[in-house]
């Protein structure tokens, strides 16, 4: 992982374009150093303090790496969306601290984790499916699935319905067999 | 009223019990804790109400509020969904969460609570408000009512409800032009059926009078006379047979290759009519394996079908009447492994067509990284990517090597195994016909008659069991296929649609809310009024929603809220191509087709004059330099205009906006990525364009846009300001930060004079 901190990753391509505007805060990364954030909720807001600079009343957590490394690299934004810095990890938080983000990071990411494979019936190109996730069984549908799988290793595919709800099956051999079974059918 | 459908009947009590105040019912898919689960979200006259069912199946309220203490109510949008907040006594709590597939609706929903409550407020002021409405509910996907099954897109009938045979009578339909050939096709098979069974009868008494007569009555020169004859109609019987078949095979070819066109072209005129989404949606590869492949395949369906269906059927059913009456004891032997047969297909035939669909998915993305790497072949050299599109590639296709390995071979296996257990029928006539021969009740001369029909009776039994194989690969096709001519365009012409000729130019946006996907809007409740001939510069940071607004008024795309009107007329309700025919449009990135500069230029008017295309091209300052070409006007640009430079392809691009002289120009980044000096060229034949024209038009540059009548500032999908440079300048908002972001980035331009 690239460790140099604060290096310029944002080049300018167009100098003339309003998009990317010249400030040096958007040219540059800011690398937070977890000992100096602490996080805390209130109500259903995230709070941070960063120590000796600012409090910012309600933030937000991204993952930058949804679907390939949910774990490294986040976004942390204000209110208005504005990026505020990154953090590469949360390991180095204190717990309370972390506690706090992995909740808003269960909340914004909503994609539910398939545990087993219960059903699924292609009809007409549509398959229907019935899973049972971390939370809790589900039905849906998906159409065109060969076309709209998104494939990320051998082993991890994310399946997206026909609502744009996504399925996540991180590793395809901890399923049961009669699962894989039933997913390769349809891959 | 908006009420669930599938709402639960305890709840539905005890809601119509205590709520004759209510205002609608809505479904959440999503528990607080993220869990799957249903609640429901009861707007009424005193507030708001989370009802929740317990373990029991009794409707609980797990979250009230009444109107008064609700403040600022507002979805949050997720990843995969969302959430509704309010702001109680000062603290902001988040009340329901839903999944993307309640996306509209709950953002229908706050948009409601957030008028009432504004509403509920202007009232105790005591102004006198409008009371709000809830936004009419639109675009739902649809369900098939009997099976439930998602409706494809654009249409109301469901496939799997339709009969399995309509799909073969659908099929049949396409025969119907060539019936004078069907009919032929199928009385030769009738004749070479009757010419085929000849030669087993004469089996008969080849062997039983002339070869082992069993009455030594006949002499052995009768014996060859008799030979003679039954030889000699051997002979004829076989002539006629061969003239039969080979006729027959001629029509058929004729017939597949009349089909095999008929069904390109009506797939192919079929795509041309499909909207923008369409396309996105779906890989240019994939697309042409269905134009090109699957029409073939379709074709063959059709032809050998008929064959299948009709020849091997009737031989099929003539050989078992024959079986049957020659010895119906033998004959019923046969048939003992068929039901176990038939049961077996069954069986594994879904596994087959699945293996069958996989591979075809694999050779159309196989396809599609074709063509892909190959438009993009001049980024795949610039950067040296060659080795990873080989390898790319190379896993690609070895995708299709192993799934038609494994699809092929399953099917090696399966059938020779099938035929063997079919064959043990023969094997039992061999035993039981061999013992009655011996025990003198049958003569040697019917056991070979047996034994021969028997032969041609594998033969049409073998061909149905690869029926199913062979219409899983093609029913497989035509599943593609006719889902392409199923589809409705998404942007449809509306049965009513008024003509519009010419048109004014006069375009109002009221309330547009629209996005790319549903749960996402890109443009947010945009309203604008612009007279014929004004020219409006779209500007804001890329992102913006600027090309959305331009896609909407191309109508690429249908809004999802609100309308977007032309000389007072509903988009949707304009003919298409009335509406095309008046509107030009120049993007950033041109695309020209592979032809002539002259052609393209008059793309749109191909009966324009060639001095027209002159006058075109001199205004859009392109002249000088197509004359410079050593091919003039006949220079050839290249696929997509690739032999072109930027610049070039721009002024051919404005050339031909203004041969086809619309009413409503849109003019997209049209000089962004050109030099100075280009952009200056081009700008001049914008100036020209532009005159008498309704013209939107985006620019980089905010210079560029001076000229514009008005200026619409787009933030976020928004419509943040609209008015004068001047006016903007001076309200220092927006635009003002815009300009001067371009001003310290750019010290040559001079900017906002
Ligand atoms: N075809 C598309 N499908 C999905 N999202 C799109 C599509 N085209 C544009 N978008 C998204 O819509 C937003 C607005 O895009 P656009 O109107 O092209 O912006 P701009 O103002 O730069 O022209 C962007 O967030 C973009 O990512
Ligand atoms: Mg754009």
């Amino acid at each position: 992982m690239n460790t140099s901190p604060a290096a310029p990753t944002i080049v300018r391509t167009d100098p003339i374009s309003p998009s990317i505007p010249p400030s040096p805060e958007t040219t540059m990364i800011r690398y937070f150093d977890p000992s100096h954030l602490s996080f805390f909720m209130a109500g259903a807001t995230l709070r941070l303090t960063v120590a000796d600079e600012y409090s910012c009343l309600q933030v937000s957590v991204h993952r930058m790496f949804p679907l390939t490394h949910p774990d490294q690299y986040f976004s942390i934004r204000d209110g208005a969306g504005n990026e505020l810095g990154v953090l590469r990890s949360l390991n180095a938080l204190d717990p309370n601290g972390r506690e706090c983000v992995l909740l808003a990071l269960t909340r914004r990411y909503m994609a539910a984790e398939v545990r087993k494979i219960i059903r699924a019936r292609e009809r007409f190109g549509i398959v229907e499916w019935e899973v049972e996730t971390h939370r809790g069984v589900c039905r849906f549908s998906t159409r065109d699935l060969r076309d709209n799988i998104r494939r990320l290793s051998d082993r991890h595919f994310v399946i997206p319905d026909v609502e744009g709800n996504r399925y996540d099956i991180p590793d395809l051999a901890a399923l049961d067999t009669q699962s894989q079974a039933w997913l390769l059918q349809h891959l | 009223m908006n009420v669930p459908s599938d709402l639960p009947s305890p709840l539905a009590k005890t809601l119509s019990l205590s709520h004759d105040s209510l205002k609608a019912i809505f479904a959440t898919d999503i528990l607080l804790d993220g869990s799957f689960g249903k609640e429901w979200l009861v707007i009424d006259d005193t507030g708001l109400q989370v009802y929740a069912l317990s373990p029991s199946g009794e409707p609980v309220i797990r979250f009230q509020a009444p109107w008064l203490a609700i403040k600022a109510p507002q979805t949050e949008s997720l990843v995969g969904g969302g959430a509704l907040l309010l702001t109680l006594d000062g603290h902001t709590r988040e009340i329901l969460r839903h999944s993307n597939a309640c996306q509209k609706e709950f953002s229908r929903v706050s948009k409601y609570l957030t008028e009432y409550v504004a509403y509920l407020k202007d009232k105790a002021e005591g102004k006198s408000p409008e009371i709000p409405v809830l936004a009419a509910d639109r675009g739902v996907r649809l369900r098939c009512p009997h099976c439930n099954l998602l409706l494809p897109e654009g249409t109301q009938v469901c496939p799997a409800c339709l009969h399995k045979g309509k799909v073969i009578l659908r099929l049949a339909g396409y025969l119907r032009p060539y019936w004078v050939e069907a009919l032929w096709i199928i009385l030769l098979m009738f004749a070479g059926l009757i010419l085929n069974l000849i030669p087993p009868y004469l089996t008969r008494p080849l062997v039983d009078q002339v070869l082992v007569p069993q009455n030594s009555a006949s002499t052995p020169h009768q014996r060859l006379v008799l030979l003679g004859w039954l030889v000699f109609g051997l002979l004829v019987a076989q002539i006629l047979g061969t003239g039969a078949t080979i006729f027959r095979s001629r029509i058929l070819v004729r017939l597949g290759a009349l089909l095999s066109h008929d069904l390109r072209l009506k797939l192919y005129s079929h795509l041309q009519f499909m909207s923008i989404r369409f396309f996105e949606k779906r890989p240019v590869g994939a697309m042409l394996s269905r134009v090109v492949q699957d029409t073939d395949s379709l074709e063959e369906v059709l032809v050998e079908g008929l064959q299948i269906f009709v020849g091997q059927l009737l031989t099929l059913i003539g050989i078992g009447v024959i079986l049957l009456m020659m010895n119906w004891k033998l004959a019923l032997l046969i048939l003992i492994p068929v039901p176990i047969c038939l049961w077996i297909s069954n069986l594994c035939m879904p596994r087959l067509i699945g293996l069958w669909r996989r591979s075809w998915h694999f050779r159309s993305r196989l396809s599609t990284s074709v063509t892909e790497s190959l438009s993009g072949s001049r980024v795949v050299k610039a950067f040296a990517r060659e080795e990873a599109e080989i390898k790319r590639f190379s896993g690609h296709s070895i995708d299709v090597q192993e799934s038609n390995r494994i699809a092929h071979q399953s099917i090696q296996t399966f059938f020779p195994m099938l035929w063997l257990l079919m064959s043990a029928g023969s094997l039992l006539v061999w035993y039981v016909g061999g013992r009655s021969i011996i025990g003198g009740d049958m003569t040697l001369g019917v056991m070979m008659t047996f034994l021969a029909y028997l032969g041609m009776f594998y033969g049409p039994l073998n061909y149905l069991t690869r029926l199913a194989d062979y219409l899983a690969r093609s029913l497989a096709a035509a599943e593609r296929v006719f889902e392409i001519l199923d589809s409705d365009p998404d942007v449809k012409e509306d049965p009513g649609a008024v003509a519009l000729r010419p048109m004014e130019g006069r375009v109002e946006f009221v309330n547009v809310t629209f996005g790319y996907e549903s749960h996402r809007p890109v443009l947010k409740n945009i309203s604008l009024s612009v007279a014929p001939g004004e020219m409006i510069g779209l500007v804001g940071q890329s992102g913006a929603g600027k090309s959305t607004t331009m896609n909407l008024i191309c109508r690429f795309y249908d809004v999802n809220e609100g309308e977007i009107r032309i000389d007072g007329i509903d988009l949707r309700r304009i003919k298409q191509t009335d509406l095309r025919s008046q509107i030009g449009v120049v993007l950033q990135d041109t695309f020209l087709f592979n032809g002539t500069i002259a052609e393209n230029i008059a793309f749109a008017r191909p009966d324009a004059s060639r001095e027209d295309i002159l006058a075109a091209a001199k205004a859009a300052n392109a002249h000088d330099f197509i004359v410079s070409k050593p091919d003039g006007y006949d220079t050839l640009v290249g696929e997509r205009g690739q032999s072109l430079s930027g610049g070039e392809r721009q002024r051919v691009a404005i050339a031909r906006a203004i041969l086809h002289n619309p009413r409503i120009l849109i003019l997209d980044e049209a000089t962004a990525s050109v030099d100075t000096d280009t952009e200056k060229q081009i700008q001049e034949a914008i100036a020209r364009l532009i005159k008498g024209r309704t013209t939107f038009a985006i620019a980089h540059r905010l210079s560029t846009l001076r000229n514009a009548n008005r200026l619409v500032v787009l933030k976020n999908g928004a419509l943040l300001e609209v008015g004068t440079h001047a006016e903007l300048l001076a309200k220092e908002g927006e635009f003002h930060r815009l300009v001067n972001l371009q001003k310290e980035t750019s010290s040559i331009m001079a900017v906002g004079k």
